[in-house]
């Protein structure tokens, strides 16, 4: 009797152990394939992967997500390369749904860019909610500024802020990455210079790096996520039900309910905010 | 030492199971996901895979610094208003293709980077002189974040010049 209840315990315990390396309850042969171009962000947060798979632990999709800049993902997009997209770049996103390129555009969760840099903040930035005002003391103090310089979503919105003071640090204090926000902040770090990032890759690098949150609060530098499905007129042979699917997903209340607390048991911090 | 009773190891086994997880999360290495997913890249883009019409072929990439090379002065035009100016050298991607037994004309290229982004270089821009597979950059090696090879399209913005280039369909 012994050895047949520890060995059904045996059997148990290993169906739970196996049920945790994420194995799909749908057979191989039924899941469709559905490309999601997407932003480095949502994935270097770990909120991407999460959704992927809580989507496909409940739909017959294998999801392929593309985390590249917010722009290469939507040219991605309009060329019919992607099914749906997950971007921060507003501008970006309008225009393709202008040309005809994208069905629908909805936002999903937001949170805001931050710009951080040295504790001994020579330009003295700390505690400011005008990213204007800190880019301009950035540059008239001769500090350093570490930029993407990147197709990015982070990067669109720092040239933003220089397009609107009209100048940027003088050559040589101004470094150009062409990377992405970890080897950027790095370099940052690095080189005790300034850059701007998005609230959550900060958060989740902030125990590796010296660098500090200097600026936040100006509402200029919101992070918005928008999910755009592709006009399946345009592209007939891109996955439409699973991007639909997929677009209904990120915008359902349990979704909301996972974005409003994602992040918050490790980090003690809110790293994203629903739409 | 006692020694341990079965459902006692079973439990000790299951937590073992689940300690080491689905391949393991390892120790903290301080990169972001975003880049632990490069890890390998550099040493597999040197074989790039090339589909024409059903039949799978490779391009080495050690062996094109020995072809004719051909220098290009061009700007690498960022979607963000951003402009490099610069000067790669490498060889011309109509003769890779030509070498590889591509048929002319054809309708376009699916260009496919290691991190699964999609470019497309339709016929008559993938066959232009100045369209190169380039193995430098500025006179030195291409930067090693962007493979062993790029693809430089100086006709076009930079979404069409693919870094980390893994794979070439031929689309007909």
């Amino acid at each position: 009797m012994k050895r047949t209840v520890a060995a059904v315990l045996a059997a148990v315990l290993l169906l739970i152990a196996a049920a945790g390396c994420g194995g799909s309850r749908f057979p191989a042969g039924s899941r469709k394939s559905l490309v999601l171009a997407t932003t480095t962000s949502a994935q270097d947060s770990g909120i991407l992967d999460e959704f992927v798979k809580r989507f496909e632990d409940k739909y017959p999709y294998d999801v392929k997500a593309v985390a590249v800049g917010s722009g290469a993902a939507l040219f991605m997009g309009s060329n019919g390369d992607a099914d749906l997209m997950l971007t921060h770049e507003p501008k970006a996103e309008a225009e393709l749904m202008a040309a005809g390129l994208g069905e629908s555009s909805d936002k999903v969760m937001h949170n805001d860019f931050i710009v951080v840099g040295p504790a001994k903040d020579p330009a003295g930035i700390r505690g400011l909610k005008d990213a204007d005002e800190a880019f301009g003391r950035i540059t008239a103090s001769g500090s350093s500024f570490v930029s993407r310089a990147d197709a990015s979503g982070t990067n669109a919105m720092e040239m933003s802020v220089w397009g609107r003071i009209g100048t940027t640090p003088e050559a040589g204090r101004y470094i150009q990455t062409g990377q992405g926000m970890g080897e950027t902040m790095r370099i940052a770090d690095e080189k005790q210079a300034y850059t701007i990032t998005d609230r959550a890759t900060f958060i989740v690098m902030n125990e590796w790096l010296s660098l500090e949150k200097l600026v936040e609060g100006d509402g200029r530098l919101i992070n918005q996520y928008t999910v755009t499905v592709v006009n399946p007129e345009r592209f007939s042979s891109v996955n439409h039900q699973g991007a639909v699917r997929f677009k209904d997903f990120l915008l359902s209340s349990e979704t909301k309910v996972l974005i409003r607390g994602y992040g918050w048991g490790r980090y003690r911090q809110r790293l994203f905010y629903p739409d | 030492m006692a020694r341990l009773r079965l459902p006692t190891s079973l439990a000790l086994l299951f937590l073992v199971i689940l300690a080491i997880g689905c391949g393991g999360a390892g120790k903290e290495t301080q990169l972001l996901q975003s880049e632990k997913k490069l890890a390998g890249m550099y040493e597999a883009c040197k074989t790039i895979k090339l589909v024409d019409s059903g039949v799978t072929r490779t391009i080495e990439t050690d062996p094109l610094g020995s072809l004719p090379q051909k220098e290009v002065s061009a700007i690498l035009k960022r979607s963000n208003g951003m402009t490099i100016p610069g000067t790669w050298s490498g060889v011309p991607l109509s003769s890779v293709l030509d070498a590889q037994g591509v048929a002319r004309p054809f309708k376009e290229l699916k260009i496919e980077a290691w991190d699964g982004y999609v470019g497309r270089v339709g016929y008559d821009i993938a066959v232009l002189p100045d369209t190169i597979l380039a193995l430098t950059q500025n006179k030195k090696p291409i930067p090693r974040e962007d493979g062993p090879v790029r693809l430089v399209v100086a006709s076009q913005d930079g979404f069409y010049w693919v870094r980390m280039l893994t794979a070439i369909e031929v689309l007909r």
